[in-house]
């Protein structure tokens, strides 16, 4: 017997060892290996992919808890709206709880604040100003993320339950008693000798082929997410100087006037908005605690082509809105503002148009130009030196 | 459904087998047939009563066809069926072209074979007609109903009372299917990364070295994955007891485009020599017939391989090469072989640049940057080529040896020495790390997607 199954073994070993492989895989549970829609896995080539599904994993577990913490928000969102911001006064300990307690921002927030009654005044007397203030909420400070058409195709473990509202931010440091910055162009792009731009290969494309890259610095590359952009060591670049560095590290050893921040593309694919948004806010506010100068922007998510929107239950504009949706609510309008650059790259229907871009996601080299114009057409100018 | 698809792997074939081999034989016709139809059907539903429309038209009109032997209208009958067959074809193409209708899977393989049966009754070649079930099971094969390679009916002894199995002969099928896989998971859909970033960037964006590196790498890819597909089917089909089929011999190491397209995609090539240049007089006339010849044969397997212009634009291109070489290029390689070589690796990564971008705008941009003579450059500098290069040489090295005759001969050279044990467990590693390729791309569809 023995001696005939070692016979057949020699005759057809691959055939013998995959067959036995199959078998012993399956007996020992390791089935997910072969078997799509394994569950427990973990990939050696997507780490952040793993350690953001382990998030949700989290999260998940409390989802509803979370879902019915956004309905109660609803009805205060409503509220906030309603009512005109009240002016007031903040105490001491107030501020100090708004910028976290960091000291360097308490100082920074005090100076500026007598900088800004000065300023206002100088503005006043002269039509030569260098910063506006809208007094209106939201009218010219803020902007709203662009719509899209819906093509049905959204699936809906991405994207929010009907209805789902977020809060707007109200409160910030850099404009005090109910003054808004409004956006306006920037002289030249000097603007953004002192910018920073933080993202994924969006960022990365416009650092290379817009080539903003001889003017702003940049911490920015392929499938960099909310989730692992604190995490991951890669190549700074800066007009000067290339290094591999943490954002940890570039945000305490430089200091920026501008940050520009566009992160979302690769988070679509992970359930849910609310959690999206949550990790977003962790992000600007290490950022915040580490910057405590810096004018904040949020870059909302590029919308995708029409094809795509139609056809991708992950990747479409429908998604894509909501997400952006929630993370304009960040945005205060005294020292973090929305802005969104794919709006140059839309046509009416809020979808890319197809002659931008290739792949239906990003733009193609020749056009991240346009995003650059937008971006000087859409600054925020404190001081003189903010130009 | 296609092979590198966990549920075609790991579910539909192994289940297919073991009734394959459980059942008699004379059930194993119409377990191919019904198998083939569940495999279609699982792919493409909505196409499916169109193939089984034709295949029954096909057999009908076959038997007419035969029934007539010897007689004047018997031509006729051909042209009608001829007729019928590549209209539907054409009709798909168009609406494709037109409406931007999705093609049925596989309509240009099917189509194919049915006119190669027909044909082949016609002439001879196949003494009787088969009865339906072994027709439509020919017909329908599944692993070669999506992609090829098309079986001819008259040479592959379709017969399934032929059908050799045994253990032995799955052990070398199930080889060849493991290397076909390896192939094209480990190196094909690595390189198609490549290409991606390119189409991402758009094509003015890059520089010339990197559209360089792009065109060898999407020749490269190409040839992995279509070749690794081929032999994938090639295996299942010796495990299934069919005789293995070579689609393609080495192509890279050709001397002339000519003998390059006699050693790619054979079944193809040697379909449209069979069925349309010999018929329409193939080289045995005057030269200047020859060369309309193969210029009707090029824009013919241009418009099978897609309806857009930059494909008609690809089988001129070639077309005119091939006709070069008729008139003197081949005269001119013989003396020196090595220009000869030279001359296909510069000439075929070009033609491929016809073939992948997807209109002939872009076309005009990839070859505006090969070509740096016009159109301006939007890409940061050539630095670009470098990071690339680091990323992908591994893939682009590996396959360049492959393409290599000797490379691949020591390979698979016969080694009797050592123990075949050592063999199987190389190739298991190969199997496992093809599976494992596949499924971190299905269980996480996002990973393709970084952006």
């Amino acid at each position: 017997m023995m001696k005939k199954i070692f016979y057949i073994i020699k005759k057809i070993p691959l055939l013998s060892i995959v067959l036995c492989f199959g078998i012993f895989a399956r007996l020992i549970g390791a089935v997910t290996l072969v078997l799509p829609g394994g569950d427990e896995y973990h990939f050696n080539e997507a780490p952040m992919y793993a350690a953001a599904l382990d998030r949700i994993r989290d999260m998940t577990e409390d989802y509803e808890a979370s879902q019915m913490q956004v309905a109660t928000k609803t009805v205060e969102v409503k509220k906030t709206e309603a009512v005109k911001p009240v002016k007031k006064k903040l105490t001491p300990q107030e501020k100090l709880d708004l910028i976290k307690g960091y000291i360097s921002v308490k100082k920074e927030a005090v100076i500026r604040k007598q900088q800004f009654s000065e300023a206002k005044k100088a503005r006043l007397a002269s039509s030569n100003g260098t910063y506006i203030f809208a007094h209106e909420y939201p009218a010219k400070a803020l902007i709203r993320p662009a719509r899209a058409k819906d093509y049905g195709m959204a699936d809906g473990t991405y994207t929010d339950p009907p209805g789902t509202t977020y809060e707007y931010i109200n409160e910030g440091i850099f404009a005090q008693n109910n003054d808004y910055y409004s956006f306006q162009a920037a002289k030249d792009e000097s603007y953004f000798e002192n910018a920073l731009f933080v993202g994924d290969s969006f960022s990365d494309g416009l650092r290379e082929y817009g080539h903003m890259g001889e003017k702003a610095a940049f911490f920015a590359t392929e499938s960099l997410t909310v989730y692992n952009i604190f995490d991951v060591i890669l190549t700074y670049r800066s007009p000067l100087e290339t290094f591999n560095a943490s954002l940890e590290g570039i945000l305490s050893g430089r200091e920026y006037k501008k940050i520009y921040i566009l992160l979302g593309m690769n988070e679509m694919g992970v359930p849910s908005t609310p959690q999206y948004r949550e990790q977003y806010k962790k992000v600007i506010e290490r950022i915040r605690a580490l910057q405590p100068d810096a004018i904040i922007y949020i870059q909302g998510i590029f919308h995708v082509s029409e094809e795509r929107s139609k056809e991708d239950p992950v990747y479409n504009n429908t998604a894509i809105v909501q997400r952006n949706q929630s993370i304009c609510t960040l945005a205060n309008g005294h020292d973090i503002f929305y802005i969104e650059p794919s709006v140059v790259y839309c046509d009416k229907k809020g979808n890319m148009v197809a002659s931008y871009t290739n792949d239906g996601v990003h733009p193609i080299a020749e056009h991240y130009q346009l995003w650059r114009q937008y971006l000087n057409e859409h600054v925020i100018i404190r001081y003189e030196r903010d130009k | 459904m296609a092979f590198t698809d966990l549920n075609f792997l790991s579910r539909f074939l192994p289940l297919f087998i073991i009734a394959f081999y459980l059942s008699p034989r004379r059930f194993q016709t119409v377990e191919l047939f019904i198998g083939s139809l569940l495999f279609y059907a699982l792919g493409d539903p909505q196409f499916l009563p169109i193939l089984i429309a034709l295949c029954g038209v096909n057999f009908l009109l076959a038997k007419i066809s035969k029934s007539q032997e010897g007689t004047e209208g018997r031509q006729w009958i051909l042209a009608a069926i001829v007729f019928i067959d590549v209209a539907v074809l054409v009709v798909f193409k168009l609406l494709g072209l037109f409406y931007g209708m999705h093609l049925p899977i596989g309509i240009s393989f099917y189509i194919f074979k049915m006119l190669s049966y027909q044909v082949d009754i016609y002439q001879g070649k196949i003494k009787q007609v088969p009865d339906f079930l072994e027709s439509c099971a020919y017909f329908t094969l599944f692993f070669q109903i999506t992609q090829g390679p098309i079986m001819r009916y008259s040479k592959a002894e379709f017969a399934s009372s032929k059908h050799r199995m045994s253990l032995i002969r799955m052990e070398n099928g199930l080889k060849t299917m493991i290397i076909g896989l390896a192939m094209k998971t480990i190196l094909a859909d690595r390189l198609a990364i490549l290409w991606n970033e390119a189409v991402k960037v758009g094509f003015g964006g890059i520089s010339t070295p990197l559209a360089w590196m792009v065109a060898i790498g999407y020749s490269l890819q190409l040839y992995m994955d279509f070749w690794g597909y081929s032999l994938m089917a090639s295996g299942i089909g010796v495990i299934l007891g069919f005789s293995p089929i070579d689609n393609f011999a080495h192509p890279y190491a050709a001397t002339s485009i000519g003998e390059f397209y006699r050693r790619w995609h054979m079944t193809l090539t040697s379909w449209f020599r069979d069925y349309v240049y010999i018929p329409l007089g193939g080289s045995r006339k005057s030269v200047k017939r020859t060369l309309i010849n193969i210029m009707l044969v090029w824009l013919l397997t241009g418009f099978w391989h897609g309806g857009g212009l930059h494909f008609v634009l690809w089988g001129l291109f070639l077309g005119l090469f091939i006709c070069a070489e008729k008139l003197f290029l081949a005269r001119f390689f013989e003396k020196f072989p090595i220009l000869g070589h030279l001359y296909v690796l510069l000439v075929i990564p070009v033609s491929w640049m016809f073939f992948a971008p997807s209109s002939t705008v872009e076309v005009g941009r990839f070859m505006a940057r090969l070509f740096p003579l016009t159109g301006k450059f939007a890409g940061a500098s050539s630095e670009d080529f470098i990071t690339y290069f680091h990323q992908f040489s591994p893939y682009l090295f590996v396959s360049g040896a492959l393409c290599a005759p000797p490379v691949f001969k020591l390979l698979t050279k016969d080694r009797s020495g050592v123990p075949r044990i050592l063999e199987s467990v190389l190739l298991l590693i190969l199997l496992w790390i093809g599976l494992y390729q596949i499924n971190i791309s299905q269980a996480n569809p996002f990973l393709y997607f970084n952006f």
